[in-house]
């Protein structure tokens, strides 16, 4: 892209097919960059993660001292919590990007089909949640590095985002998460503690780096139209 | 759309004329800038002007008119609309435009294999 005050022109390419192959490629990569470049999905997903964190220490630090209805009422707000994050979630940062982005940047619509089905999603989530529960129950040390396996599933998601869309620094979250995890695991303390500080640590460490790619967003791409 | 002529290799008389790969290549997505549009709108549903602007790296005026020829070529659809107060020029490939940059993609596959070693 040009610098403001540049002169624009045509890039000289003389198109041969490795050069059209490799342009295709890049073209599908910089659509999926686009959307995580402005740094506004990690803000969202810190900013849940943090919501996580303060659950679980609140969670640490009330039951069994308010009474059983505050503890089922605790536990009732677990899954409004989830659930509110996803349903919520995707339009609040598209709400942000219409506000934000698209005038700085353009508007770009991804194609439906490239989303996973929802139904999927939910179904991978809840076995994974499952075999985690079954564990921690049949074997009490496994609970222990409970951790270190969210630090694992969350970090190797964020790896693996960091090499589809080509931006550095989802792998270096993937890897920051991933320690953290382990770290925490090794640390021993109770799951409770451990999960509020992990989501606390990770979710900070996604707010940290979705401001700073959004203030780099910013600068790079002036006040809008 | 239809390349401006094609060229043939007929090897000896009597025979049907055989068309060279090169020859068949669509001429409109051939030229480069026209490439870089369709390319960047192949990844996505639809983006709007300000997108192809800057994933480009073309002028605006550059822009507006390869755009145009696209949208003549029946390959990219072209929808103005306002958001608020703002205009908004949304831009996206036909299934045409997508059949046809398909195309055109293994035609250019296919002028490699046809080069000598």
């Amino acid at each position: 892209m040009p610098a403001p005050g540049e002169a624009a022109s045509d890039p000289p390419l003389p198109p041969s097919p490795a050069e059209v192959e490799r342009r295709f490629l890049d073209a599908e990569r910089r659509a999926r960059r686009y959307w995580y470049e402005d740094g506004l999905g990690e803000i969202a997903v810190g900013g849940f993660f943090v919501i996580l964190g303060v659950y679980f220490t609140t969670q640490r630090l009330v039951t069994g001292r308010l009474g059983p209805t505050a503890d089922v009422l605790l536990n009732l707000l677990f899954p409004v919590i989830v659930i509110g994050a996803g349903l919520g979630m995707r339009r609040v940062i598209g709400k942000a990007k219409e506000r934000l982005v698209y005038p700085r940047a353009g508007y770009v619509a991804y194609p439906q089909k490239q989303r996973v089905p929802k139904w999927l999603t939910g179904m991978i989530a809840g076995a994974v949640a499952g075999l985690v529960a079954v564990l921690a129950r049949s074997a009490p040390g496994v609970e222990a590095w409970l951790s270190a396996f969210q630090g694992f599933m969350i970090g190797g998601f964020l790896w693996w985002l960091g090499r589809l869309s080509g931006l550095a620094r989802f792998s270096l979250l993937g890897l920051v998460t991933a320690l953290i995890g382990v770290l925490l695991s090794l640390a021993g303390g109770s799951s409770t503690v451990s999960g509020a500080l992990f989501f606390g640590a990770v979710g900070l460490a996604l707010m940290v780096s979705g401001w700073t790619a959004f203030r780099h967003f910013v600068r790079a791409n002036g006040a809008g139209e | 759309m239809a390349p401006a002529h094609r060229q043939t290799d007929a090897t000896s008389a009597g025979e049907e004329p055989r068309e060279l790969p090169a020859a068949a290549l669509d001429r409109l997505l051939h030229e480069p800038a026209r490439l870089v549009i369709a390319t960047l709108l192949y990844a996505v549903e639809s983006a709007d002007f300000l997108f192809l602007l800057r994933e480009s790296g073309l002028s605006k005026g550059n822009l507006s008119s390869h755009l145009a020829k696209l949208e003549a070529a029946g390959h990219v659809a072209i929808e103005k609309t306002f958001r608020g107060k703002i205009p908004l020029t949304i831009c996206r490939l036909t299934d045409g435009g997508r059949e046809a940059l398909r195309r055109y993609r293994e035609q250019l596959k296919r002028v490699v294999d046809t080069l000598p070693e």
